[in-house]
């Protein structure tokens, strides 16, 4: 007998003689025998060395009709019959495995490797690394928290590491047994001349199921030319396709046609309920402090639930666990610090970054009196604190504390307003195909007026107004990963808020506490429990389907007044007041949220996708403004108001081009909103006690088109995005009962972001964006009365702004680190609005200043000139 | 507290315009012509003889033309005892009654115009207005206003129990203080029965030694002060990214040959107190 031949790397050698036939006649000793006694039985019979590896089915019972015949005959029906593919190679006849279908028919015991993924100068743990087992062609992506796990064959594997800005790493790992198998990977930044993963080695997002979603990178956010030089999250995301704004300098986004309070903003998993500073010309995330941002516009996996639009998933760094780092920046709005290190190294790490604006610190120098005076600023401050106890179990303390602080010149006035969160997370390994994630989370809202005057007849009166929402939660969230085809997610939540609508003391020297206002809190409970199971079907069908159930109870204690015909309005008066106690129900509301998502694998490079998504909103934004303003306040589901819901579809198609470098996907969806409050006319929402008689009740639906074209990879990125979309509002009581336009209403919308690597010194950015103008109520004509030329306004939204453009374009300089030097540095030179183009910020209808009788539309411009800017930056 | 907050984003206004060179530009907007509609401009009241009621029409915005005048008006106001005064026509546009307002009275005023549309007003009740009980003027210094100089202030005696609804004009050398800003409508809601001592207003335009000062004080109703706070919301309110989209304004008019063509303005009735003042004397 000659001796068999595993083979693990092939090697040819082309020495030519003259084979001997695969028509050679053998005969078997019996009819029914395994793969490898046939495989024996051939090797004797014939002059073929059989070259086969271990791991094909050799144990499998084989039957042949007959005894006799030519060695092709046997090794076709094996082949047939078996993912075993036979070739021959002069004497040798090498049976490899067919691909793909080997670990499907085989029927062994799998096993499981398991374990995080981590970057390793810093220890931080990297979200959505691709995994892949090169010989099963099968692979995964690290979770939110870095971690991932596969179920294998037993077997030697070469498993290959990528992730975007990352050498790539193989690994050749026995694994016969479950087992940890934690990975460091090491950043390009590290060692720039290394060759660093390109986009092909990626597991592109057109195998990926999720669809309307978007990762966006921290560093190129960096790169981009901004607003005076601040680094801006929000306004980054604003460039991609389906997000908009009302203005420049709005709080918030919107997305596919949803109002700001429709984005589940989560900050470590602790919502935000307000993301702007200095109302909105900059958002509240400090960008050194932030890892990963993630934004789902549709296809909203059952985790997510509480708001109708988007989920904006933001997480903080963790610290680094290998050394301390210092970084940080000096721009012309705000500096910044962040410190972080190990605790215990590899094992605890903290991170602490602040952040402060000092623009006021400018407003000293101007001439003007009331400029001089007065106070504006804001802070930042994001903490977080992280303990690995074994590999099973970790626990991180994550916190932010943001202010904005206005005041001084007017009537020594302060006024501040800021979120607050904190959370803490368990990690928790049941076992390598089991994770969990225990949750609890605090976070609030609130805002703060008050001033000191003297009044009239010289006696003091001072004034002090505060509102806002806490919001106190705990979560439980599991994932199991059966099988590398299939991953389950399922958990529970439940939410405890406490919403101040507003109280106000008033004190006068002459009369104390004279007519406080305090309105009664609200108090609700948000429970939700979910299941999402993602599947794999054969080579072309990824499956995702869940299902949410969400329940609210509005509770006491609180008075609820009763109107007239049981309908609040300003015609029907208050007949009753009923008192609930503590934690007694006012109103419950619950309902159940289907998700569901397909991709179709055209080919490797091309994908067709769906999504359904129905999402429910207990808790509504009270805002009548056409932008959303520090002072509105959140109102829950109660009584008199129902919950908001919308269903979503969407329909995508995704394609790859040269290697995974472009990515292009067009968009199609379809929103239709449920119960969204509006106001009446005139209503006054601040500090009502019948704040319900106010509301009105309206639907909304909002479609549109996205195109993306990104380029992922080379000395050019970036993407060029547009969007046609239209988003309507219709309300009894306003605009005739008609469908007219939201207020973000903008059907085109173009962006374009490119980043150039001029040298490993230099790199150049710049943005484009170009939008129709926001709608805007114009007078449809106007009367005189009383000599009063008065506007009348008949047609909600019925006209726009003047469209929307703007360039911008930025260097960024970073000179290479000394040899032996830790502190390395980097400038970013920027140009804000390269055109100087006048873009509509408001307009307004008026009498001109010089004709009272002349009424003109006159249009406000804040950025008219180029802004220049420069920012610098180190880390050490 | 609104006003508070409004200041506010004035200020921040103030601060973008001085930091970022911001600047303002006569823009052409492409806005839906509404149709024209009848505006109606009269009261009822009980200290002259004569009263008047003036038809116009609304225009495009944009047209900037002198309201066009509604003449050829059958024009006729019904007490609730159905009593009949008939308006005749004494200039274009402008219609009189002799007739003196009474108090107790409800008043429905009818119109039909050249083209057959007949249009009514909501009953309005002329109730009894309060008596002043003092007028005079205090001088207020920069900063506390922006334009030092004399401005009103005044006295009177809420009755209680009843809801009462105030409308002050002001006029200074005998001339009505017409600007939007210088409407100045108040409810008891929060002083009822109260003695109100220094109520004061900070007209636009301050009053110098010298000047006579008219205040008048009249009694209205909820549905005036809220049409004639509208007014003033529209002129002060529009259009920028924090203010709330302007409404339509609807005054007390309806159309009874067909409702969609509503017409604008207001038909009220009011009793008048007033008393004058010299400043300084």
């Amino acid at each position: 007998m000659k001796p068999l031949v595993f083979i693990a790397l092939i090697y040819f050698n082309f020495i030519t003689q003259t084979p001997e036939s695969l028509d050679k006649e053998v005969t078997l000793s019996q009819p029914t025998l395994t793969i490898k006694e046939l495989l024996q039985e051939l090797d004797r019979q014939s002059s073929y060395t059989f070259s086969y590896s271990n791991r094909l089915p050799l144990k499998a019972k084989v039957s042949f009709d007959k005894k006799k015949g030519p060695i092709r005959y046997f090794l076709d029906r094996i082949s047939r019959d078996h993912p075993i593919q036979y070739k021959t190679v002069n004497e040798k006849i090498l049976l490899l495995r067919e691909k793909k279908r080997a670990p499907v028919k085989m029927r062994q015991e799998k096993v499981t490797i398991s374990g995080y993924v981590t970057d390793a100068a810093t220890g931080e743990e990297l979200i959505g690394a691709t995994v892949y087992v090169q010989e099963l062609e099968i692979g995964t992506v690290t979770n939110v928290y870095g971690y991932y796990s596969l179920s294998v064959p037993p077997g030697e594997y070469t498993i290959g590491l990528s992730y975007i800005g990352y050498q790539r790493q193989n690994l050749t790992v026995p694994i016969e047994e479950s087992q940890t198998l934690n990975v460091e990977m090491l950043s390009e930044e590290v060692q720039l001349q290394e060759i660093v993963v390109t986009a092909a080695e990626v597991v592109p997002e057109v195998q990926e199921i999720e669809m309307s979603t978007a990762k966006v990178d921290i560093q190129t956010i960096q790169k981009m030319p901004a607003l005076l030089g601040e680094v801006d999250v929000i306004r980054s995301i604003q460039l991609l396709p389906g997000v908009s704004t009302v203005g420049e300098g709005a709080p918030g986004f919107n997305v596919r046609g949803g109002s700001i309070d429709q984005n589940l903003i989560l900050l470590d998993e602790a919502p935000v309920f307000s993301s702007s500073h200095l109302l909105g010309f900059f958002s509240v995330f400090n960008p050194d402090a932030i890892k990963d941002i993630k934004l789902y516009k549709g296809g909203i996996p059952a985790r997510y639930g509480g708001r109708l639009s988007s989920v904006l998933d933001v997480r903080q760094k963790e610290g680094n666990t290998k050394k301390f780092g210092l970084k940080g920046g000096i721009g012309l709005i705000s500096s910044r610090l962040l410190v972080e290190g190990p605790i215990q190294k590899d094992k605890s790490s903290f991170m602490v970054a602040g952040r402060r604006s000092y623009g006021d610190l400018f407003l000293r120098l101007s001439n003007n009196e009331d400029i001089n005076n007065s106070i504006v600023y804001f802070y930042d401050l994001n903490t977080k604190v992280n303990y690995k106890i074994n590999d099973r179990n970790r626990i991180y303390l994550s916190g932010y504390f943001g202010r904005d602080v206005f005041g001084g010149a007017v009537e020594n006035l302060r006024f501040d307003w800021g979120n607050r969160t904190g959370t803490i997370r368990w990690n928790h390994l049941f076992n390598d195909k089991l994770f969990s994630n225990f949750t609890a989370i605090y976070s609030d809202y609130n805002y703060q007026l008050a001033f000191a005057d003297e009044g009239t007849d010289a006696t003091l009166e001072e004034f002090e107004w505060q509102s806002g929402v806490t919001n106190r939660n705990l979560q439980a969230d599991f994932t199991y990963f059966p099988s590398p085809s299939s991953t389950i997610d399922f958990g529970v939540s439940g939410i405890y808020y406490d919403f101040n609508p507003g109280s106000v003391k008033i004190r006068t020297s002459d009369e104390p506490a004279e007519f406080p206002l305090d309105l009664d809190e609200e108090h609700a409970i948000e429970a939700a429990a979910y299941f999402n199971h993602e599947k794999k079907f054969g080579d072309r069908v990824t499956v995702q389907y869940g299902l949410r159930y969400s329940a609210f109870a509005n509770v006491g204690r609180r008075d609820v007044f009763e109107y007239q015909n049981g309908n609040p309005s300003p015609e029907n008066p208050v007949t009753d007041t009923v008192s609930y106690g503590a934690g007694e129900i006012i109103e419950f509301y619950n309902g159940w949220e289907p998700r569901f998502s397909i991709n179709y694998s055209l080919s490797e490079q091309t994908a067709l996708k769906a999504s359904y998504n129905r999402m429910f909103q207990y808790i509504q934004l009270v805002s009548n403004t056409t932008a959303a303003t520090p002072i509105d306040i959140w109102a829950p589901a109660n009584q008199y108001i129902r919950p908001a819901i919308v269903d979503q579809v969407a329909l995508g198609y995704f394609r790859n081009f040269r290697q995974n470098t472009y990515e292009f996907s067009a968009e199609v969806y379809y929103k239709n909103f449920q119960d969204l409050i509006d106001f009446r006319n005139g209503a006054e929402l601040i500090l009502n006690e019948t704040l319900e008689t106010e509301l009105l009740s309206g639907t909304g639906r909002a479609y549109g088109l996205e195109l993306l074209l990104k380029k992922r990879e080379g000395r050019w990125t970036g993407w060029l995005s547009y969007t046609l979309a239209r988003t309507e509002r219709q309300v009894d009581g306003i605009n005739n009962n008609e469908y007219y336009p939201s207020n973000f209403d903008k059907p085109h919308d173009v962006s374009l972001v490119l980043n150039y690597n001029i040298s490993e010194k230099w790199n150049a950015s710049a943005n484009f964006a170009y939008m129709t103008g926001r709608p805007t109520t114009p007078p449809s004509g106007r009367f005189v009365y009383e000599g009063i030329v008065v506007p009348d306004y008949t047609s909600r939204n019925g006209a726009r702004t003047p469209d929307y453009h703007r360039l911008d374009l930025s260097v960024n300089y970073e000179p290479p680190p000394k040899p032996g030097r830790r502190w390395r540095n980097s400038w970013n030179f920027g140009v804000y609005n390269v055109y100087a183009r006048r873009n509509p910020y408001s307009v307004f209808f008026r009498p001109s200043e010089e004709n009272p009788a002349i009424t003109e539309a006159v249009q406000l411009s804040i950025f008219a000139n180029i802004i220049p800017s420069v920012t610098y930056n180190f880390t050490f | 507290m609104k006003k508070l907050v409004i200041k506010l984003y004035s200020f921040l206004g103030l601060l973008t315009l001085i930091l970022f060179s911001a600047c303002e530009d006569v823009i052409i907007v492409d806005a839906p012509e509404g149709a024209a509609r009848l505006v109606v401009e009269g009261w009822v009241y009980d200290n002259q003889d004569v009263q008047t009621i003036l038809l116009t029409n609304s225009s495009p915005y944009f047209d900037n033309q002198t309201p066009p005048l509604e003449t050829n008006a059958q024009v006729s106001v019904t007490t609730q005892n159905g009593e009949v005064f008939a308006y005749s026509e004494t200039s274009p546009g402008e219609y009189q009654a002799d007739f003196r307002g009474s108090v107790g009275e409800r008043y429905t005023l009818t119109i039909e115009t050249s083209d057959g549309q007949r249009y009514q007003s909501t009953p309005q009740l002329l109730s009894l207005v309060a008596p002043l009980d003092s007028v005079y003027t205090v001088f207020r210094e920069s900063p506390e206003v922006e334009d030092e100089g004399f401005y009103p202030a005044w006295d009177f005696t809420d009755p209680e129990g009843s809801d009462n609804f105030y409308r002050w004009k002001f006029y200074i050398n005998d001339t009505l203080q017409s600007l939007a800003e210088d409407i100045l409508v108040f409810s008891d809601e929060f002083i009822d029965g109260d003695e109100i001592v220094g109520a004061e207003f900070f007209l636009e335009q301050p009053m110098e030694e010298g000047d006579k000062l008219t205040v008048e004080q009249l009694s209205i109703n909820e549905e005036a002060q809220d049409f004639l706070t509208q007014i003033q919301q529209l002129i002060n309110n529009v259009g920028g990214l924090f203010d709330t989209p302007p409404d339509p304004i609807r005054g007390n008019i309806t159309n009874t040959t067909d409702e969609e063509n509503y017409a604008l303005g207001f038909f009220g009735a009011s009793s008048v107190a007033g008393e004058s003042v010299v400043v300084g004397e």
